[in-house]
């Protein structure tokens, strides 16, 4: 065994401690510079602190069974840090170029008469939605009771009635309804005595406003998020129908998302599933 | 000591422990560090989980093993000190974990000579005073500091191995080359922090690092963990929906 010394050095001696901190100083001011100017970069290259995020998806409507495609820009703002604004903006024209197809229907008909509607437009005016079209009734001779429309012999006489129906719509989470708010019929349509000789004002009035309610109730506007960013769960409390240009028809409908610790770890689980964080994470 | 070390052990433990129901999301990123100009590369493990509806907490796991295995040949010959004074030559390090604090053990050949003044380089050289081997033992604690882990110096001890009747010359020279020996590790430790980052991706959930502390990783492996918190905002899921409509997981801008 060598004899050996030993020094056992204590860690603080005066001497040096204002030479420690100045080195500790420098090292943390330089470190300090570091991450500013990487924060930087980081921010500009990425262009992160956005405080509005807008999309546009393609969805659709199923009228009749056809998919009617539409658009929809989202648009996601920052209200303040616990609060974030949703906005649906849904163009429709494509439905409205249609429409006049797709609405227009028999409302009732037997052996004795039909009823129908042809629709002629759909048009938006400010936050209202009006629908153009003619009311058709026709009378036939019929030699059965039996209601069946091939027993039909001759027409006995025909009348058209144009009419205008005006909806309005509320939205309530997290569809969009439509309701009729008004119906007008051309006074000067339907021959006076002959039409109220058959009741036929009232009659087409009851038939349109049935129709419509039917139609509207049975095809709410239910705009939904891709399914990456579903965990935001909006919650829409307003809106309406909105005129795009002259006569087009739009929607929008805007409330607030979800903006808790849950929705990010959800958003995070979204980035690395896709491989966003690496294939490491995938 | 045990105080911090229990903490560490605990975390170490949640760590391990299988997931749980809890809404988590674990991640695993690449990162490195640079000592004497090369990278060193390392994983960064990450564990986000939900602490309330508008905080996350981020537990931290650096995997320092691959430093550990490396170090050695990297600092192997390399001059710790060389002033006048004193030239101290690295011959062998190893680095481990030992409760709570890193343990870096090493030798040093270490060249002792007299000169006019302290502060003078290599250059001004008087005689050699003494030529002697020396084990060194330094033992850091973590601290966490501006998100960074620094390691500051707890004790050093220094044992001249090998010396039979030094003269009162080669004592001095001795002390004062202690006494350099300590300001160059805590320098070196003070200008090596680790910091670890997250991907660009995430910058906006970069947590703020409370705690942290040494971890055993495997058998011996040593281990650094870090536990802290993000505060979430309208604005960080902006960010995050940015990102993915940047990199077309979400339909793009209107």
């Amino acid at each position: 065994m060598p004899p050996r010394s030993s020094i056992n050095v204590p860690t603080a001696r005066p001497l040096e401690r204002a030479t420690r901190a100045r080195l500790a100083n420098l090292s943390r001011k330089t470190r300090q510079l570091c991450t500013m100017a990487a924060a930087a970069t980081l921010f500009t290259a990425h262009g992160l602190a956005a405080d509005e995020v807008s999309l546009k998806v393609t969805e659709q409507l199923a009228i009749k069974g056809a998919p009617i495609p539409y658009s929809m820009v989202l648009r996601l703002d920052d209200v303040s840090p616990t609060r974030m604004s949703v906005g649906a903006y849904l163009d429709l024209r494509g439905f409205q170029a249609q429409a006049p197809a797709l609405l227009s229907s028999v409302l009732q008909e037997d052996c004795k008469q039909k009823f129908a509607v042809a629709i002629s437009d759909v048009s938006a005016k400010a936050d209202t939605v009006s629908v153009r079209g003619q009311f058709q009734a026709k009378f036939f001779g019929c030699n059965t009771k039996d209601p069946k429309v091939h027993y039909r012999r001759f027409l006995l006489f025909g009348q058209n009635v144009n009419f205008q129906a005006t909806a309005r719509t509320v939205v309530t989470h997290p569809c969009m309804r439509a309701s009729l708010v008004d119906l007008q019929l051309d006074p000067l349509g339907l021959l006076g005595g002959a039409a109220d000789l058959f009741g036929l004002t009232e009659l087409a009035e009851r038939l349109i406003v049935e129709k419509a309610e039917e139609v509207l109730s049975d095809h709410p506007v239910c705009p939904k998020l891709p399914p990456e960013i579903a965990s935001l769960e909006p919650r829409y409390t307003s809106g309406g129908i909105r005129e795009i240009g002259a006569g087009g028809l739009g929607a929008s409908l805007s409330g607030s998302v979800n903006t808790s610790a849950a929705t990010i770890l959800d958003l995070v689980r979204v980035m690395k599933d896709r491989g966003i964080l690496g294939p490491q994470n995938q | 000591m045990k105080t911090l070390w229990t903490p560490v052990a605990l975390l170490a433990l949640t760590m391990l422990a299988p997931q749980v129901s809890a809404n988590e999301v674990d991640l695993t990123f690449d990162s490195d560090l640079t000592v004497l100009d090369r990278k060193i590369s390392y994983n960064l493990s990450l564990r986000l989980a939900e602490r309330g509806p508008t905080r996350i907490g981020t537990e931290a796991l650096l995997d320092l093993t691959n430093l550990q295995s490396t170090l050695p040949g990297i600092v192997n010959g390399h001059a710790l000190v060389d002033l006048c004074t004193l030239r101290a030559e690295i011959r062998g390090i190893d680095l481990a974990a030992q409760g709570g604090n890193f343990v870096f053990s090493g030798t040093l050949a270490a060249d002792m000579y007299s000169c006019a003044r302290d502060g003078l380089t290599a250059t001004d050289r008087g005689p050699l005073v003494l030529s002697q081997d020396m084990t060194l033992t330094v033992t850091a604690g973590v601290r966490v500091e501006d998100n960074c882990v620094t390691l500051n110096l707890a004790d050093m001890a220094i044992d001249l191995t090998g010396a039979v009747q030094l003269t009162d010359a080669q004592k001095k020279a001795s002390e004062k080359a202690g006494d350099l020996l300590v300001a160059v590790v805590e320098r070196l430790m003070a200008n090596h922090p680790v910091c670890p980052k997250l991907p660009p991706e995430l910058a906006s959930l970069e947590p703020r690092y409370d705690t942290g502390g040494t971890t055993e990783i495997g058998e011996g492996g040593l281990g650094l963990s870090l536990r802290g918190s993000t505060d979430v905002s309208t604005g960080t899921i902006l960010d995050i929906l940015q990102v993915l409509q940047d990199r077309g997981v979400l339909p793009p801008k209107p």
